[in-house]
């Protein structure tokens, strides 16, 4: 892969180095508002193959109790692969889930007390603001359905390395954007 | 360990197991719900799907599904950022808190889903 490096050495010229298979940016990508635009691009790349060395040692080998050397785990400061991206995604859709169900149920209970409240429910439903709130809830119910789907396929064995969880997150993204669009087109 | 006490069967295998089969059942559940919307949908043929036995049993699967993997997957959300580490002293109290409050919630819908099913 061009620009890439191995050693920490040609860490001045090289345009990113990579631990444990990620990829890491000398200066640009280092702060949140990075993600923004690093992470779309990161995606698109394939990880390689872990190479270890003395640099990414550290990252490949958890640290033991007796290593008491300082560990950065702030989030906004380290880049995520789009595994991770796929991951916090299935979380926050997940929570989001569980609040549509209280909607849902309603919409359920609306659909079903009489015909006169599920003429109302059909009229509430055709508002721009309750299309936009259905269009919302389909969207994060059929990510989280397809991540959690991914999760049972990666239950199986397959798409466990790296490089699979790469492909399987792209996947997921891929087919929830289209999903996403696809009841755009249903709902309006 | 104090979190496990809340999490839905006390061990991580049989949540991780449940988590997988309640995920199944949820699945199917508005696989059939977005098949039947697809097409058009009134009053009558609506009600007359949700007045069979095996419409009513598989409602309340999913709703009982829907308890359980919402209790876990929140668990897990919950135990990972509402810490002591993450929020400071009151950590822990607002975990816990919050964990009551997902699951009245979660058992609530449940007591819905019955009664809209059943009455």
């Amino acid at each position: 892969m061009m620009g890439g490096c191995q050693t920490n050495a040609d860490r001045r010229s090289c345009q990113f180095w990579r631990v444990n298979g990620f990829q890491f940016r000398p200066t640009n990508c280092n702060q949140l508002s990075a993600h923004l635009y690093c992470a779309p691009l990161r995606f698109w790349r394939l990880p390689d193959l872990p190479v270890v060395n003395e640099t990414n040692l550290r990252a490949i080998v958890r640290p033991t109790s007796k290593d008491t050397r300082p560990v950065n785990l702030d989030l906004g400061t380290i880049q995520l692969p789009v595994t991770a991206y796929a991951s916090i995604a299935h979380r926050v859709t997940g929570v989001l889930n569980f609040f549509a169900s209280f909607l849902l149920l309603w919409a359920l209970d609306r659909s079903l007390a009489s015909e006169a409240s599920f003429d109302a429910l059909a009229a509430v439903l055709t508002s721009p603001v309750s299309k936009l709130v259905m269009w919302g809830i389909a969207s994060a119910l059929t990510y989280h359905a397809l991540a959690g789907v991914k999760h049972l396929v990666m239950d199986t064995g397959v798409g466990e390395t790296m490089r699979g969880g790469v492909i399987g997150a792209r996947i997921v993204f891929a087919t929830a954007l289209t999903a996403a669009v696809l009841w755009g087109v249903a709902i309006w | 360990m104090v979190t496990s006490v809340t999490s839905f069967s006390r061990t991580g295998l049989s949540d991780w197991l449940i988590q997988r089969v309640t995920s199944v059942i949820l699945l199917a559940y508005f696989l059939l719900i977005a098949y039947q919307l697809m097409g058009s949908v009134d009053y009558t043929s609506w009600t007359r799907l949700f007045e069979q036995t095996w419409m009513k049993v598989f409602t309340l699967m999913a709703a009982l599904s829907l308890a359980a993997h919402s209790w876990i997957g929140l668990w897990s959300v919950f135990t990972d950022y509402l810490t002591e580490r993450m929020l400071g002293p009151k950590g822990n109290v607002i975990r816990l808190v919050s964990q009551l409050g997902a699951s009245l919630a979660l058992v609530g819908y449940v007591i819905w889903v019955v009664v809209i099913i059943w009455s």
